[in-house]
């Protein structure tokens, strides 16, 4: 009759107030017979005694229980073995209380308690714990299950959770809500974007090595910021453990359309394989400034617009994670952690481009090639001071980095050109950073904590440069060999460099408190009757955005050479070709070309939680006050540098109110409901009246200095079962009402596509989601031990949405709105997301345990581009992705993983439907990618 | 270690509070000063308006800047009460110079005004509603070119270019947005008035503006048809010499010289006028001589480029072809001579306008398209009209013309009267003095 195990995982909740539980959990399996020949007791009974919770073990003896915190005695049955009693069972708040048991084992008095480890958060049975225990509407995904469904970066990743979906790669949408609506938080803290056109920073940029977990809000809160409808995506870095873990990992992979074949690229810098450009692709120093003078004998530039040739090697990756702590005094601890990582792919895709008019006619019908070599990399480091079980203080400091280097060639007819036919190359080098420095403090006070406090603060920046994209453009006959085609001397544009960099600073700073006013004590425990929560916002951000742009004047380079190889077109824009006037330089960089933005928000809130019955129905009330700012400082392309430069500002005061109900129908099932009403900022460029594009050739935009904050009423409602332990059934519903929301219209212009932004009349979105995470164990008999090693994730959502732009926009002393729809579905929404994974999990021996994990995502057909002039909306055709991952470990300290990407290797189309008929505009395929990786445990 | 916790908490809960206390600290930093962007003494940092603005005056005291000893004076933007620049100053521009709507600038005969060479692109903008009365004569022509011209170096997209907006019919919607935010064009007046120009050159224009425009020497945006527009000449600009856009504007007595792309360019529903037209490529670069659009975008938007066109001379020296008829125009063209290098097509006409050709909405007629060899037309209607032909008449340069015309007074009375093909009679040239050759 001896006890086998104890082990009492303890911990302390970070994070936001909102997620602070009261109770806690006792985790742990039944089992029979000889230390070291144990077997489960399944559905065994086990009760808390002295309540009415209480549960049976699964077909492994595992079971898990939620309870509020305090003393109990756990009761465990089972026919033939009696009733085993353990006593002096602890559950604090928020930690898990491991109690394995071995039946047929006397009654058990448990003594000593050691907090050895710290809740798990990378767990997915841990992370629904959270979900179900906090009072917001959070979804979340652990490292664990980022693994098991083969995620590489967070974008990968938040695609996974129901309602999410990431367009392009990079924008965040939202149960149909796009970039505007979304926000992005690393440990609780706003992150900056690196992206010029985008508030949420592109999430590809976060591998998903320094990721414990993702939490998505999709309901407004009052800790969270107001600019907010969508999601709101919380990246938490990896956390600190009392364990000591030493870890290299290393992998390879192969894409089947790339991967030993040839590869095009061209002459770069040393140190692209890293991402970091050396300096070779930098603005060449005497052409600094905003008009800076040619040397009419030497070339400012250096010659490397030849393309060459390689093979394709296959894609590699490694990491290192290290994690130590250290006992300074009693109950002091200082835990460590560092983590580098470094991944780099190649990629071939080939396809179609396609520009149409009204009548279904193509203008511009090229076939395209691009070559990509891509890195990311990142460094992770965090520091923990533990000063008790009470006090936490942390440092986490992080940097990632992405870069791509796309060699892209597009070839084929241009109405403007025909009978010839164009090929064009294009060079571009971008490279995105975020570095972040966060402290965050969290704290407890008074009997069984009653007051707690928590505070952060965080300085980051966030980078992107597009150093030195090169672009020249060549005109031929049909059928024409390579070293027959001439320069395209007719549009300067067309042949150039471009330097562009942006560079946002953002400061903020958190702090906030939860009081329990009126508590009562239940069974020995502290139970909440009503709760405060008050705090203060600020963040200040500042962005700063310039380009240089420089063209080949190339009309008179046909004289001199009627034709070109298009293989060694340095030969032709040498230096003695520029100082004899063969060719020449201009700078094509105007006024427009800088701007400066600043932000500056803060904020107050207060919250009131109301235990109606007590661990049963509370009711969550407040509201949150922002005042915001922000002002864009910038030139019209068409200003004159003897004017001041201009600058629009919206300021607002807002308040937000927000209330919520949680209803625990009993153990298992919970009830929320949840209603809040949020605003919706412009984002920066679209206030300011000056032309850009997103990207080159893309449609030209121009902001509207007239917009207004925009606002929107959410209601949430959420049905949830929780099984089991590690399982959930999930059924939610939700509405926004959208007034005045920020849209895109296009505008009637001279040449070429103009669109810009206006306050539309109102929009609507309306869904429904369903979340399943359940083992499949029910499936067959008892004894069948396939169907016991099975479970299955499945989400869908399904969404409506509307949005309806007036009638009365445009015109009079401003262009005329030339939108085809008036009415139709927000940009980017999907009316229907779907993910499910297959996961067989199998121990086949001490030494091997394996997990094998087949995942499937869809997302249907959603606008991408807005139609105008009787050209119809563009949609992106619904693309279905089938990943299988596996994954094993051997031993204490060898893991392995083969994971197989887009085995189906859908085709990416983009079709639009004009009034004469349906046009595809763009398609291609990505390729199988077939990865693989070893992990090995140093320490 | 109780101590110690105590400690430390009293010290973090210190920090909360100075924490806590950053949020007003911020909002105190509102600077006063004067907020309008268009004030002199505009201050970027200033949250609040403290009364203080400076506004320039405009028309009294122009600022000035000098360039190799001489004064230039600098024309404010936004021009906002009736302005005259005079030929006894030297002007200079720098980025957008906008006329407003109910304002009239005057440039006087021989008067010079030249364009920065400072990064900016300048251009004159006539906003709609707003007027200009430029009226040069053939010995003193009014002359906007830019200021290398002066310092060294001119050449093609040196800067913008002059761009008049006006209030008559385009069919692209009721109004658009000009390239590069040049300004705002459309309405439903075709007899709307943008002014005079008279014996006007625009030097070196076609300057790149935004990441994707290059400007025109002379873009007439829904420009109605009671303007006057005589004896203008675009001289080496790197986009389009003279284009329309929309609207009903009558161009006559117009040189398009050297112009690296379209020398003369109409689209978006264009119904004016055109007489006496000269296009002199240079021999190495060059689009189009003429192209003329309904609207790529969609061919069978209404009202439909409708123009006629009478006495036009194009030496074709460029790639392309000379005359390019497309995307659903129509029109009616009288009295050309297309004189071709051997390279590129003679009167090409595709798309809907095919179709306009073959049911008579699109007329080419009495003239001459010459050393194209076999591709000196690609429809019907126009190969086999008898007025049509091939014969060279022997042109000297682009002097010269052939009988066998229509008189155009028979079609609309605006047209002079004449019974020759092509623009410049070698007894009566009316481009010397004026116009700079190529």
């Amino acid at each position: 009759m001896t006890l086998k195990h104890i082990l009492t995982i303890c911990a302390l909740l970070l994070l936001a107030p909102a997620l602070r539980a009261q109770s806690g959990t006792i985790q742990g399996r039944l089992t029979e017979g000889e230390p070291g020949q144990e077997q489960p007791i399944p559905f065994a009974n086990v009760l808390v005694a002295g309540t009415t919770v209480g549960t049976t073990t699964d077909l492994d003896g595992n079971y898990q229980l939620s309870v509020e915190a305090g003393t109990y005695a756990v009761v465990f049955s089972f026919v033939g073995f009696g009733t085993d009693t353990a006593s002096n069972v602890v559950v604090r708040p928020g930690e898990i209380t491991r109690l394995d048991h071995g039946m047929g084992s006397s009654a058990i008095d448990i003594e000593e308690f050691e907090v050895v480890q710290k809740v798990d958060r990378e767990r997915e049975t841990v992370l629904l714990m959270d979900r179900k225990e906090t009072t917001a509407l959070v979804q979340n995904i652990g490292a664990q299950e980022l693994k098991k469904k083969g995620a590489n970066d967070v974008a990968d990743g938040v695609k996974k959770v129901v309602g999410l979906s990431v367009v392009g790669d990079r924008y965040l949408m939202v149960r149909g809500m796009g970039d505007r609506y979304n926000a992005a938080y690393l440990n609780g803290l706003p992150l900056p974007s690196p992206d010029p056109d985008a508030k949420v920073a592109p999430l590809d940029i976060f591998p998903t090595a320094i990721v414990s977990s993702l939490s998505v809000n999709k309901a407004f809160t009052p800790e969270l910021y107001g600019d907010f409808a969508g999601g709101a995506v919380d990246i938490r870095t990896k956390e600190t453990t009392d364990e000591t873990v030493l870890r290299v990992s290393v992998g390879g992979g192969l894409n089947t359309q790339t991967t030993f074949k040839d590869f095009r690229s061209y002459n770069g810098g040393t140190t692209d394989f890293w991402g970091f450009d050396d300096g070779t692709r930098d603005l060449p120093p005497s052409l600094a400034g905003r008009n800076p003078q040619l040397n009419s004998e030497v070339s400012p530039f250096r010659k490397n617009f030849d393309p060459t040739t390689g093979t394709a090697r296959p894609d590699l990756n490694f990491g290192l994670y290290g994690a130590t702590s250290f006992r300074l005094s009693e109950g002091v601890k200082l835990h460590v952690l560092a983590s580098a990582n470094y991944r780099n792919q190649h990629r071939y895709r080939n396809g179609k481009n396609r520009i149409m008019n009204a009548l279904n006619i193509a203008l511009i019908d090229y076939d395209f090639e691009t070559w990509e070599f891509s890195t990311q990399s990142s460094l992770l480091g965090s520091a923990t001071l533990e000063l008790g079980k009470r006090h936490e203080v942390s440092f986490t400091s992080m940097m990632a980095n992405i870069s791509t280097d796309q060699f892209r060639e597009n070839y084929g007819y241009h109405f403007d050109y025909a009978p010839d036919l164009v090929y064009a190359r294009r060079y571009t080098f971008r490279q995105n950073q975020v570095r972040v420095n966060q402290v965050r403090g969290n704290h407890a006070f008074g009997i069984a904590d009653r007051l707690q406090v928590d505070w952060a603060a965080s300085m980051s920046t966030a980078s992107s440069d597009e150093p030195d994209r090169r672009q020249l453009v060549y005109l031929y006959e049909p059928g024409a060999p390579q070293d027959q085609y001439r320069f395209n001397g007719l549009d300067r544009i067309e042949n150039q460099r471009w330097y562009s960099g942006l560079d946002e600073e953002e400061t903020s700073v958190h702090a906030g408190l939860a009081y329990r006013v009126l508590q009562r004590e239940i069974e020995d425990d502290m139970v909440s009757l009503l709760t405060v929560r008050t705090g203060a916002d600020m963040k200040s951000k500042q962005r700063d955005f310039g380009y240089d742009l420089w063209v080949y004047d190339l009309s008179q380079i046909g004289q001199t050479y009627p034709t070109v190889d298009v293989y060694t077109p340095d030969q032709y824009l040498d230096n003695e070709n520029y100082g004899n006037g063969v060719y020449d330089l201009q700078n094509a960089t105007t006024p427009d070309a800088d701007h400066t933005i600043e932000q500056d928000i803060q904020a107050g809130y207060f919250a009131a939680e109301v235990d109606i019955i007590p661990r049963k129905l509370k009711v969550l009330g407040g509201a949150r006050v922002e005042v915001g700012q922000q002002t864009i400082f910038y030139r019209k392309q068409s200003d004159s540098f003897f004017q001041p430069i201009r600058k629009a500002t919206i300021d607002e005061t807002d308040v937000l109110p927000y209330a919520s109900v949680k209803y625990d129908i009993n153990e298992k099932n919970v009830l929320r409901l949840s209603g809040s009403q949020t605003i919706s900022r412009p984002g920066f460029r679209e206030m300011a009246p000056f032309e850009y594009t997103e990207y080159f050739a893309g449609v030209k935009n121009v902001g509207n200095p007239e917009l207004q904050n925009g606002s929107v009423t959410n209601v949430d409602a959420r049905y949830e079962v929780y099984p089991t332990a590690g399982e959930l059934i999930a059924l939610g519903v939700f509405g926004k009402a959208l007034q005045d929301p920020i849209e895109k219209v296009a505008l009637a212009t001279a040449s070429g596509q103009l669109q810009s932004f206006a306050n539309t009349d109102k929009g609507t979105v309306a869904g429904v989601e369903l979340e399943v995470v359940k083992r499949l164990s029910f499936l067959g008999r008892s004894d069948s031990s396939f169907f016991n090693d099975l479970s299955i994730g499945f989400n869908a959502s399904y969404l409506h949405s509307q949005v309806t732009i007036d009638s009365d926009l445009g015109g009079g002393d401003a262009a005329t709105v030339v939108l085809t729809n008036r009415e139709r579905p927000l940009q980017g929404a999907s009316p229907y997301l779907i993910n499910a994974d297959l996961s067989w999990t199998k121990t086949f021996s001490d030494r091997f345990r394996g997990v094998a994990t087949v995942a499937y995502n869809i997302y249907g057909k959603r606008v991408f581009a807005v139609g105008a002039n009787g050209l119809g909306d563009q949609y992106e055709m619904p693309l279905g992705q089938l990943n299988l991952i596996l994954r094993g470990e051997i031993g204490e300290r060898w893991q392995a993983n083969l994971t197989f990407r887009n085995l189906t290797d859908a085709q990416y189309r983009i079709e639009q439907e004009n009034r004469e008929g349906t046009a595809i505009l763009n398609s291609y395929r990505m390729g199988m990618n077939v990865s693989f990786g070893v992990g090995y445990r140093i320490l | 270690m109780l101590k110690t916790t105590t400690t430390t908490g009293k010290l973090l809960l210190g920090s909360f509070v100075a924490l806590l206390a950053m949020g007003p600290m911020t909002s105190c930093k509102k600077k006063e000063g004067c907020t309008d962007p268009t004030a002199t003494n505009y201050d970027p940092d200033a949250d609040k308006d403290d009364g203080s603005c400076v506004y320039p005056e405009t028309g009294t005291n122009d600022p000035t800047v000098s360039i190799g000893g001489e004064t230039y004076y600098v024309v404010t933007t936004p021009i906002t009460s009736n302005k005259t620049l005079t030929s006894d100053k030297k002007w200079y521009i720098s980025g957008g110079v906008f006329v407003n709507d109910g304002i009239t600038l005057t440039i006087d005969a021989g008067t010079e005004v030249f364009a920065a060479d400072d990064g900016t692109t300048p251009f004159i903008s006539i906003l709609r509603g707003g007027m200009i009365m430029a009226e040069g004569t053939a010995t003193d022509p009014i002359r906007l070119t830019t200021i290398k011209t002066v310092t060294g170096g001119a050449s093609a997209g040196d800067w913008g270019g002059l761009i008049l907006n006006g209030r008559a019919t385009i069919n692209i919607g009721a109004t658009a947005e000009g390239e590069g935010g040049t300004g705002t064009y459309g309405g439903s007046n075709d007899s709307d008035n943008s002014g005079v120009l008279r014996y006007v050159r625009v030097e070196y224009a076609g300057k790149i503006l935004g990441t994707d425009n290059e400007l025109n020497g002379f873009s007439f945006n829904a420009v109605g048809n009671q303007t006057v527009l005589e004896h203008l000449q675009a001289y080496r600009g790197a986009d389009d010499g003279f284009e329309f856009f929309g609207g009903a504007a009558r161009l006559k007595w117009a040189v398009s010289t050297g112009n690296t792309d379209d020398s003369f360019d109409w689209t978006h529903g264009w119904r004016g006028r055109g007489q006496f037209w000269v296009v002199h490529q240079d021999p190495t670069a060059g689009d189009r001589c003429m192209e003329c659009d309904n609207w790529e975008i969609d061919y069978m938007v209404t009202p439909f480029s409708d123009p006629m066109v009478s006495n036009f001379t194009l030496v074709n020296n460029g790639n392309n072809d000379a005359v390019r008829l497309r995307h659903g125009t129509r029109g009616m063209l009288y009295n050309g001579l297309v004189a071709g290098t051997g390279a590129g097509d003679g009167i090409e006409v595709s798309d809907t306008s095919s179709t306009w050709m073959d049911q008579g909405l699109l007329v080419v007629k009495n003239t001459d398209v010459f050393n194209f060899g076999t591709n000196w037309k690609n429809c019907a209607p126009f190969e086999n009209d008898a007025t049509n032909g091939t014969a060279d008449p022997g042109l000297n340069g682009f002097v010269g013309t052939a009988t066998g015309g229509v008189d155009p007074t028979t079609l609309d009375p605006w047209f002079s009267a004449g019974t020759f093909k092509g623009a410049v009679d070698g007894g009566d040239d009316w481009t010397t003095g004026w116009t700079l050759p190529l």
